[in-house]
């Protein structure tokens, strides 16, 4: 694999993972549309930390935070969770659609007095492309009772289109709603132009959902927030060419980012998106870049320089990264070549201690 | 043996006191010799504020001097340690804010290009709290309507002015070309020329006939040239520029997430009367374009058949989402930080460099 083969499969990741954000959007966006009066103001969530009973099947006593969670009337809510490609190991994959069992389930941490919700429908998000393979492994588990859902569960897929305008077309590809005429709309597919979810107010904001994004994106979404981030003094000095440092922790950053890039919460339910692991791994490959520093004191923390860059900062992220892939890929096959090399091995036996 | 102020710009800097003095001087003092040059910028703040804070920062290691009554006389001082011959001309100008209209005019007789050191200074330190509002055509229309009205049509007359337009030709390595026309034309017909060759106009130079002539300059960038009349230039043109700048700082005002209700931002789009972008290249030009905004920063996540970007300003650390979603519009949805400033540089810059368009509140249609 080429350092050119790893920046079109990160620009895919990337790609990947905006369409899914966008699908999440989309379907917010119609739960959340009244036919009559446009947008309704109910609460929807990108990650939310919910309880499972211990009545649940799969884990019962437990913390899941699903992708999406929308509750257009006070007694009905819909779980949503996205997978734009299931794996293409089919024991995987069976077992990932079993885990959406999960969410069917007497869940707490609803936004409603007592975090409850009477009634709530199950709603599986994937491409279109794999949406018929992924309805047939459903309804074959479904006849071997392997999968089950005591409330209402759909599969609804999403394509981006385009004719004149850009689109986000979604489909009922099986199952069923509570919501018959919602049901309705999505089972002849429903189209909403991508400006409309871009614009929309409620969640014009979110980039994030509870899978880690990309490297480079992340990158991208730190560097913007510590932009955002410059006070007064420091974007004077930073208008006067003066390099300006900022210090974040792993978990101020992580916070940081939460706030700009997903829906804010109430703190007891907030997911931890994005997750610590990725954060840390975006500042360390900064400090390769040469952009930030590891600060001796406090330990953990990060100093990073604000300067004033140019071009497109995300191709710069996307090559960076791609071109440490390639020398971490490079390096293991040498070190795996030498493992094999006979002479070194003979070497190894003679000089060993 | 007596003092003499023997230069206009002696006798202009010695205004003192209240406007009616600088009036009366800037009359005495403009003609086309001498033109007077100036700016209008937005602000909330108390000039006050503004002065006091210009006085305790510098750029460039020079620093602000500011009288303490209106209007007030700043000067950008020179460097203490300059070691060139001539002494250099210290750029200096009066600033004042009327009790009822966010706009803070700036009044020199110096060259423009004197005049933009310390205004573009003045920028650099006062930013995010000012903003630079940019004017389109139909707002240049506006003002000159509003001018006819009381004094006719036939008394005022287009002398000179640039305007841009596309270039159609496909062979063309340019997309834009700038014209300057040196003409006599009544306003109603180079507004109409416009129109007709979808261009859009960079600078004008208005001539007022009649028993009170009045001529000079305006800009886009909300600049100005006095060459004749200054204070019924002022009470006829300026006022009604200073009328739109204000208006249009409180459209740009306030759409960012963390100043809209409930963190939501206020989206805005700049829409066309042609499909410009139902050629996908376009697209790229769009890009090319709003790249080479100077101290910004666009990272494009999709280019084609949709667009989606991020733009950062480095400028205050304004951010926005730009997305091009259908044939006939660029839609700009403002992230955590989006200032009034920068969403007017945006959008002029768009407006100027790729096609004038019609910004507006994005409604979904």
């Amino acid at each position: 694999m080429t350092v050119e083969d790893i920046i079109r499969r990160l620009r895919k990741d990337c790609d990947d993972y905006c369409d899914t954000v966008l699908a999440l959007k989309a379907f917010a966006h119609e739960m959340l549309w009244d036919d009559g009066t446009g947008s309704v103001d109910c609460p929807a969530f990108f990650g939310r930390s919910m309880a499972t009973s211990s009545a649940n099947r799969i884990s019962p006593d437990n913390t899941v935070t699903p992708d999406l969670i929308v509750q257009p009337k006070p007694q009905y809510g819909i779980v949503a969770e996205a997978k734009i490609a299931l794996s293409g190991d089919p024991k995987k994959r069976t077992r990932k659609l079993q885990a959406l069992q999960k969410y069917d389930d007497d869940l707490t941490g609803w936004k409603t007095a007592d975090e409850k919700m009477k009634l709530h429908d199950v709603v599986l998000l994937c491409h279109n492309f794999h949406g018929t393979e992924v309805c047939d492994q459903l309804r074959d588990l479904q006849g071997k009772a392997e999968i089950t859902f005591d409330r209402k569960f759909a599969v609804v897929s999403f394509i981006r289109g385009q004719q004149t305008e850009t689109w986000m077309s979604l489909a009922l590809e099986m199952g069923d709603l509570s919501d018959t005429a919602k049901k309705e709309k999505l089972r002849k597919r429903l189209q909403i132009r991508l400006d409309h979810i871009a614009a929309n107010p409620k969640f014009a904001s979110v980039e994030l959902y509870d899978h880690p994004p990309p490297l480079p994106m992340l990158m991208h979404f730190i560097e913007q927030t510590v932009v955002n981030d410059l006070d007064p003094s420091e974007l004077l000095r930073h208008r006067q060419r003066q390099p300006v440092l900022k210090t974040y922790s792993i978990d101020d950053m992580r916070d940081r980012l939460a706030t700009s890039f997903a829906l804010p919460q109430d703190k007891s339910r907030t997911p931890k998106i994005p997750k610590r692991a990725s954060v840390k791994e975006a500042l360390e490959a900064f400090v390769a870049l040469g952009w930030a520093q590891r600060a001796s004191e406090p330990k953990g923390y990060y100093l990073y320089t604000v300067k004033k860059r140019h071009g497109n900062l995300f191709e710069r992220f996307i090559t960076f990264v791609a071109k440490q892939q390639f020398e971490a890929r490079q390096a293991e096959e040498e070190a795996a070549k030498k493992e094999q090399d006979p002479n070194a091995m003979v070497q190894k036996r003679l000089f060993a201690p | 043996m007596t003092e003499e102020k023997n230069t206009p710009g002696d006798l202009f800097f010695s205004a003192k006191g209240n406007l009616d003095a600088l009036f009366n001087v800037a009359s005495q003092v403009c003609s086309n010799a001498n033109p007077l040059s100036g700016c209008l910028f937005s602000t909330e703040q108390p000039l006050d504020e503004s002065l006091t804070y210009l006085k305790e920062h510098r750029i460039s290691k020079r620093r602000f001097a500011a009288s303490t009554t209106s209007p007030h006389l700043v000067t950008y001082k020179r460097k203490k340690d300059s070691s060139t011959s001539e002494p250099e001309e210290e750029p200096k100008c009066y600033l004042w804010k009327p009790a009822d209209i966010p706009v803070v005019y700036a009044l020199t007789c110096q060259h423009r290009d004197v005049f933009s050191s310390l205004s573009d200074a003045m920028y650099r330190v006062l930013l995010p709290g000012i903003s630079r509002i940019h004017l389109r055509t139909v707002e240049f229309l506006e003002a000159l309507n509003d001018l006819s009205s009381g004094f006719g049509e036939d008394q005022l007359r287009i002398r000179e002015y640039v305007a841009r337009s596309l270039i159609e030709d496909e062979n063309s390595h340019k997309q834009v070309e700038t014209n300057r026309q040196w003409t006599d034309k009544d306003y109603p017909a180079v507004f109409d020329e416009l129109r007709q060759k979808r261009a859009w106009l960079s600078t004008i130079r208005i001539e007022l006939r009649g028993s009170q002539p009045m001529s000079g300059r305006i800009g886009r960038d909300s600049t100005f040239v006095c060459h004749e009349n200054f204070p019924l230039f002022f009470r006829t043109i300026l006022s009604r520029i200073a009328g739109i700048v204000a208006r249009r700082r409180g459209f740009y005002d306030k759409r960012d997430r963390q100043s809209g209700p409930d963190r939501g931002p206020r989206p805005i789009e700049i829409t066309y009367d042609q499909e410009v972008f139902a050629d996908k290249q376009q697209h790229g030009r769009l890009i090319r374009v709003i790249t080479s905004l100077p101290n910004a920063s666009f990272a494009v996540f999709h280019g084609n058949p949709y667009l989606h970007g991020t733009l950062v300003d480095y400028t205050d650390g304004s951010s926005y989402d730009i997305w091009i979603a259908t044939a006939t519009s660029i839609l700009i949805v403002p992230k955590a930080r989006a200032t009034s400033h920068s969403l007017s540089r945006l959008c002029n810059h768009i407006c100027d460099r790729f096609e004038e368009g019609d910004v507006r509140e994005y409604h979904g249609q």
